[in-house]
């Protein structure tokens, strides 16, 4: 089964999240932050990482990077409200594979995912 | 004599104004987003208002009221709430969640949450709009999420900002779905420092 | 009849008419610092919102706990109050913001009561009683009348502190 792992601060997103993608037939696990997301991350090995951004204790694009630093083909798609242009540029450059903007669709999510695993 | 109008032009604040109205109607995209159905807004205005006019603004000081906080930090730096009545939260957040009106009842973790999440979301597509016209570098902090009495609330907003400045931006508006109206108000805050650094460009 | 007397952010109310009810409605890190003088039937409310100010262009207001309590206790004397016969009771200073990014910042709350308490013992006043702190915002009243003394939370009766 393909493990997903969702971070983000906001429980009831967690929540709808994973219901989405469990019953799409993923394994989900979840962090609430940057830093959880890193710990999550170097134990569970998931195929793709949902990211958020704005979070406390670390946000998501420095996870981005700490954990493309320790998997260097970690594929990390950043799910966030932050969809300014120099967010993007950003996140792209320190290599998220996608950058979708919520409020999310369904398809949207799940098309990025096929894409990366499929 | 207004504070924030005694430090810069009157085209500047115009400019403030003009900036945060259209950063309100991205803002309001974000909010409709969320709650995954047309929304229009109707009645709005955005205007400079005393903090200490505030409270005879909102109703009494002791109508339950929800509000989420978050602060702006980067070249544009500021403080942002949304600030709704309690009784209409819960339909707020039935509709978040995609459940019949009159589910919610109480406020409790899990609805707390899905509103947290509807602050960030309205907050956060102000700042990009902000962000994106102005060419600015500015990140939301995660958000707070308050239910209290009106006036208790209203505290947090003077304590911290009345100790630099002493007036609000208040964009007001009815979120208007279907037969369902929502008086909301957001009310940006900025920091003197970050007003300065653009009233001297 | 009974007439409640708000006292808004920054400002303070005497009173010796036993009609009237003295109210701080939804102190959240403010705080009110409630006064009566059992003998004269003189009560005060004062609610305080800040520390201390960062700048000198209001330093004077009573919008700062100190300036506000010294300002309290003279009007209470100048009605004919004894500083020795004060009844003093504190509520408020809540953290009202509890977001794991936020709250180091936010400690207003906490901030007005550590101040009030220290200028109360400088002037020697001793608070009775005190309903602070917390994350929840409180309407205090004081009722003239008899120097009663009351909160409310949100969602909760009035009681006596």
């Amino acid at each position: 089964m393909t493990k997903i792992l969702v971070v983000d601060d906001a429980e009831f997103l967690r929540v709808r999240i994973s219901k989405m993608l469990v019953g799409d037939g993923y394994e989900v696990i979840e962090a609430e932050n940057g830093a959880l997301a890193l710990a999550a991350y170097k134990a569970n090995k998931p195929d793709v990482v949902l990211m958020d951004i704005t979070m406390p204790e670390m946000d998501g694009l420095t996870a981005l990077r700490e954990i493309l630093a320790v998997d260097s083909g970690a594929k990390v798609v950043m799910l966030t409200a932050l969809g300014q242009e120099s967010v993007v540029l950003e996140a792209i450059k320190s290599g998220a594979k996608d950058f979708i903007v919520k409020p999310f669709e369904r398809d949207r999510v799940v098309g990025a995912l096929q894409k990366l695993v499929g | 004599m207004t504070e924030l109008k005694s430090l810069f032009t009157e085209e500047f604040v115009d400019l403030l104004v003009k900036i945060s109205g259209e950063g309100i109607v991205n803002a309001a995209k974000g909010f409709a987003g969320m709650i995954g159905k047309e929304l229009e807004v109707k009645n709005s205005s955005v205007k400079l208002v005393k903090l200490l006019d505030i409270s005879k603004m909102l109703g009494g000081p002791e109508d339950e009221t929800v509000a989420i906080y978050l602060k702006s930090e980067g070249t544009i730096a500021g403080q942002m709430m949304l600030v709704l009545p309690f009784d209409k939260a819960m339909g707020i957040v039935d509709q978040i969640m995609g459940e019949p009106i009159g589910t919610t009842q109480s406020l409790g973790q899990m609805e707390k949450s899905a509103l947290q999440e509807l602050g960030n979301i309205t907050g956060t597509y102000f700042l990009n709009y902000v962000a994106d016209n102005t060419g600015s570098f500015v990140r939301p902090t995660p958000p707070a999420v308050m239910v209290d009495m009106c006036g208790a609330i209203l505290d947090i907003v003077i304590a911290t900002a009345g100790i630099e400045n002493e007036e609000v931006l208040m964009f007001d508006a009815e979120f208007k779905q279907g037969d369902l109206s929502t008086d909301i108000q957001f009310w940006v805050i900025p920091d003197p420092k970050t007003i300065i650094a653009y009233g001297a460009k | 009849m009974e007439t409640s007397i708000g006292v808004g952010l920054g400002e303070i109310a005497v009173s010796q008419n036993r009609d009237q009810i003295l109210v701080a409605f939804g102190l959240g890190s403010c705080v009110g610092i409630g006064a009566y003088d059992p003998k004269k039937g003189i009560a005060g409310l004062l609610h305080a919102v800040l520390p201390e100010p960062l700048n000198s262009t209001d330093s004077e207001s009573t919008k700062y706990v100190k300036n506000g309590i010294y300002k309290l206790m003279d009007q209470m004397i100048e009605m004919g109050a004894a500083q020795e016969r004060l009844i003093i009771r504190m509520a408020g200073g809540a953290n009202m913001l509890t977001s794991p990014g936020l709250s180091k910042t936010f400690d207003i709350g906490t901030r007005n009561i550590a101040v009030a308490e220290r200028v109360l013992q400088e002037k020697k006043l001793k608070v009775i009683s005190q309903s602070v702190g917390g994350n929840t915002g409180r309407t205090f009243r004081v009722y003239v009348s008899d120097g009663k003394m009351t909160i409310r939370m949100i969602g909760e009766k009035e009681t006596v502190f």
